[in-house]
């Protein structure tokens, strides 16, 4: 079978699935918690085969998952723990990893528009312990997955209301809910003086903070019309599924049925190609 | 399967997955997958393309994305979608495990390549906008991933 027929039959199939609908914040933040824990796991094994080994580890590094790779560089041969590509990504400083570690937290926290427990309680140590601009920088950009946002949004905040503003509309309704309950409590006189305490820096902080307030109910209006439109597609699709499954019979229990003699594989799955 | 040019593929497969790691309908589901691509041949289809292919990362993404629509199909959408990547993940490994029991070399840097092509694919597929996430991912050096990643021990 030559490629090009190969290349047609593939494209033919992938045109003949009908794909379940998927909601693209779900998946994104779900694999966002799933794939660090998953690669965790599999990558301390001793019984899990070297290569989903590797490609865990591989989708570990793009889905910016930094903890684990302290664990894999001590799992690779050669190489002692924190040295290497694995050190550096660990590490967060300067190298080859640290800077795409940093955009991928944010790309993937921009897809996602969720962000981990842990970069919130990250954020708010952050903002509780002074607020130094550079400190949530750099908390940004290296250490807490997902925080990211908060990194474009904290020095924002100091010169400008509209960066957190920004930051709250691309999705990251939690660490802005924390960084505006943080910042209210501060400049109302609570846990930290200093930074938050400047009667140059309170009102601009609350007016930021009175401004994400807004961007948050927006987004979580625009979130419940998404989770609706999501919920009746699933529903119109579990309709057709069921329809097409009482037509044709159970597709997976007669694979075979229709080898398409073009496509290489699709065909055998019962759909033909 | 035991036939073909895949008669190593599934042992290795099976071998390879001793315990379960994933959630129940991820695990439920790459039963069915696995059952269909060795006892039915299917993998040697798979198998085939990948080695009609000219560039072995580019080859395993492609299979992997091809082979995740059709599973999601025949498994009726059963994998939760927080579980969606997940599952993703594992089709790719067992994609991998199919090039590599055809004799292809898969050197760590290609399974670095194709699992950011497929990343970008299924966030694509899902109706996400790849575009940031692929800069952010251009920026991770493949070949010293790939160097990582030939290390790591059996």
């Amino acid at each position: 079978m030559s490629k090009i027929v190969k290349g047609i039959g593939l494209s033919k199939a992938v045109k003949t699935v009908k794909r379940t609908v998927r909601s693209v914040g779900k998946v994104v933040g779900g694999a966002v918690n799933s794939i660090g824990k998953f690669a965790e796991k599999v990558t301390g094994s001793k019984t899990i085969g070297k290569i989903a080994r590797v490609a865990a580890m591989a989708a570990a590094v793009y889905f910016g998952v930094p903890a684990i790779a302290g664990a894999i560089g001590g799992a690779t041969a050669g190489a002692a723990a924190g040295s290497g590509f694995w050190g550096t990504l660990s590490a967060g400083v300067s190298g080859a990893g640290s800077g795409a570690m940093a955009g991928l937290s944010q790309a993937w926290a921009g897809l996602s528009g969720a962000v981990t427990a842990g970069s919130l309680s990250g954020a708010g140590s952050s903002l509780a312990g002074g607020f130094s601009p550079s400190a949530a920088y750099a908390a940004g950009q290296g250490a807490v997955s997902g925080a990211g946002v908060l990194a474009s949004a904290a020095p924002g905040a100091i010169t400008s209301p509209v960066a957190p503003q920004t930051a709250a509309t691309q999705g990251s309704t939690r660490l802005a809910e924390a960084a505006v309950e943080t910042a209210a409590k501060d400049a109302a006189g609570g846990a930290s003086s200093g930074f938050f305490s400047n009667p140059y820096v309170a009102p601009t902080l609350i007016n930021a903070g009175s401004q994400m307030v807004g961007a948050i109910g927006s987004a979580k209006a625009q979130e419940a019309q998404e989770e609706s439109a999501y919920a009746r597609r699933r529903a119109e699709e579990d309709e057709e599924r069921k329809r097409r499954s009482e037509s044709m019979g159970i597709l997976f229990t007669n694979g075979g049925l229709a080898p398409s003699g073009v496509s290489s594989y699709a065909g055998q799955f019962g759909r033909g190609g | 399967m035991e036939q073909g040019i895949l008669a190593g593929a599934a042992g290795g497969a099976n071998e390879a997955q001793p315990e379960q790691q994933g959630s129940p309908e991820v695990d439920q589901a790459m039963d069915m997958v696995r059952a269909k691509l060795y006892d039915e041949n299917i993998a040697d289809g798979i198998a085939e393309a990948l080695l009609s292919s000219d560039d072995v990362a580019a080859g395993v993404a492609q299979q992997a994305q091809m082979l995740l629509s059709v599973a999601d199909e025949v498994s009726q959408g059963s994998v939760p979608d927080e579980d969606y990547m997940l599952f993703a993940l594992e089709l790719m490994s067992e994609v991998i495990e199919i090039a590599q029991a055809a004799g292809i070399e898969v050197r760590g840097r290609d399974i670095g390549v194709a699992m950011r092509t497929f990343i970008t694919g299924v966030v694509e597929s899902v109706g996400g906008d790849p575009s940031q996430l692929s800069a952010a991912m251009e920026q991770v050096n493949v070949d010293e991933m790939g160097e990582a990643l030939d290390a790591v021990e059996e």
